[in-house]
């Protein structure tokens, strides 16, 4: 017979001066590190350290699509391959990509494709490799935040990025940015992104149980939070080019330099 | 409400407002409408063609673009011919190399010379590889010309025992092996190609 351990989780969520777990308040989000250009083979890259999480992603496009019969001929596709490592978890991880990461893969595609413009390259694919290098909840909404930006950094006409993040329920409070032992112990977990070219939701999943009113709630206090996410985007974005920039004036200040000698 | 228009050489991000669509005649690959304003669909400098009123969108990645536009020069190997065109199949955008997606080109008899072409065959036979301008695009598929010095073939092989043929003259080639005369529409630097290709 299968010797069945079951998961221990803390009873309280909350710490006695109020605070979570990991010492945040309510309404605060792990720290945050973005970077955009981190692979050099790829078409564009990103990578994102969100609390515990460490993400890659990579994108390739637009490109020839294999198999050719996935192909439209009057408008590219989108492809997401979100893959977690087999180390990016507590127990080994099978390689094999699961019911989980395909659906998950899914999710994020239906996610983007509002945002692309995919009906100027017919016949064509656009790939996004998402690897979740290390895991601690939340990776569905990490993974379409560095996607965006990896697609960003590809520069694939886009209509404005996409940002996402979870709220959730846990202890009877309203909470952002659910950690792992959060998700797995609380109650509710509601991740949500937001297409910023018109301010809409593109991805709303949910699980657990909550009142309307709680979702409402947690629905209000979403766009604050993805703003402060999307500042971080534009700013990784941003801070590309500003090195580029550097770069060149570096280089021009020594030929200046070499030519008065 | 009132934004401000952006000035040129400007950076701006993906989805930044640029202006109203009565300032600026907006590039379809880099910029987009919406509701009567123009906004940015990539993240770059921003160019102002004052003459044209045209607003662009340039990113470093220039060089790396993979996307074929009008007035590129690729080069390629014919796939087949038929009675009016042929058939192209191009790796090479402006001299550089993408493996991993191939387009697929098209020279119809009236873009292939200046002077009178009769036959397609006179100017092109299976398997050479020639250098050609993208003129245009019909769905998926490039229109390509030859017209000029610098286009044409610049790679050709016997018909008939597969050798590479040696230039004699204009427009006429022979084979070393078996003294096969024929005829191709040359580019100017036939078998002397500059750029490193892998044939």
């Amino acid at each position: 017979m299968p010797l069945i351990i079951k998961d221990e989780y803390p009873k309280k969520l909350f710490r006695e001066d109020g605070k979570r777990l990991d010492g945040r308040d309510k309404h605060e989000l792990r720290p945050i590190k973005m970077e955009v250009g981190v692979i050099k083979n790829a078409d564009g890259s990103a990578y994102l350290e969100w609390g515990n999480n460490k993400i890659f992603a990579a994108v390739y496009g637009p490109r020839d699509v294999h198999p050719h019969h996935l192909a439209k001929s009057d408008r590219g596709i989108l492809r997401i391959f979100y893959r977690m490592a087999t180390y990016s978890v507590f127990e080994r991880k099978r390689p094999a990509p699961g019911r989980r990461e395909k659906e998950i893969s899914m999710v994020i595609s239906d996610c983007l494709e509002p945002v692309l413009f995919l009906e100027l390259y017919p016949g064509t694919s656009f790939e996004v490799f998402i690897e979740v290098i290390d895991a601690d909840g939340g990776t569905r909404c990490a993974g379409t935040t560095v996607a965006a930006l990896a697609l960003a950094d590809a520069g694939i006409p886009m209509r404005s990025l996409v940002t996402s993040v979870a709220l959730g329920k846990i202890d009877g409070e309203i909470v952002v940015d659910l950690s792992g032992i959060e998700d797995k112990a609380g109650q509710a977990d509601l991740p949500c992104a937001i297409t910023w070219f018109n301010d809409q939701l593109s991805l709303l999943q949910f699980d657990g149980d909550m009142t309307l009113e709680e979702m409402n709630k947690c629905l209000d206090l979403a766009p604050d939070i993805l703003k402060r996410i999307y500042e971080m985007q534009l700013n990784a974005l941003k801070e590309k080019y500003l090195k580029i920039r550097e770069e060149v004036n570096k280089s021009e200040e020594i030929a200046t330099e070499g030519g008065e000698q | 409400m009132s934004k401000k228009s952006i000035i040129d050489q400007e950076f701006v991000l993906t989805g930044q407002y640029l202006g109203v669509i009565e300032e600026f005649l907006p590039s379809k690959n880099s910029t987009y409408i919406k509701n009567g304003e123009i906004y940015a669909s990539k993240t770059g400098i921003a160019c102002i063609d004052h003459k044209k009123r045209e607003v662009e969108i340039r990113d470093f990645n220039e060089s790396e673009r993979k996307v074929v536009i009008i007035g590129d020069i690729v080069i390629g190997d014919i796939l087949f011919v038929r009675k009016y065109s042929v058939g192209i199949l191009f790796y090479t955008i402006n001299e550089k190399m993408h493996f991993n997606s191939s387009y697929m080109g098209n020279i119809h008899v009236s873009e292939i010379s200046n002077r009178y072409v009769e036959k397609i065959q006179d100017a092109f036979q299976i398997t050479d590889i020639i250098r050609a301008k993208v003129i245009g695009k019909e769905f998926t598929e490039f229109k390509l010309s030859t017209v000029g010095k610098n286009l044409g073939v610049i790679h050709a092989d016997c018909i008939t025992c597969g050798t590479s043929l040696e230039k004699k003259g204009v427009d006429k080639l022979e084979c070393p092996m078996c003294g096969n005369i024929e005829n191709r529409k040359l580019s100017d630097d036939y078998r002397n190609v500059k750029t490193k290709l892998l044939l």
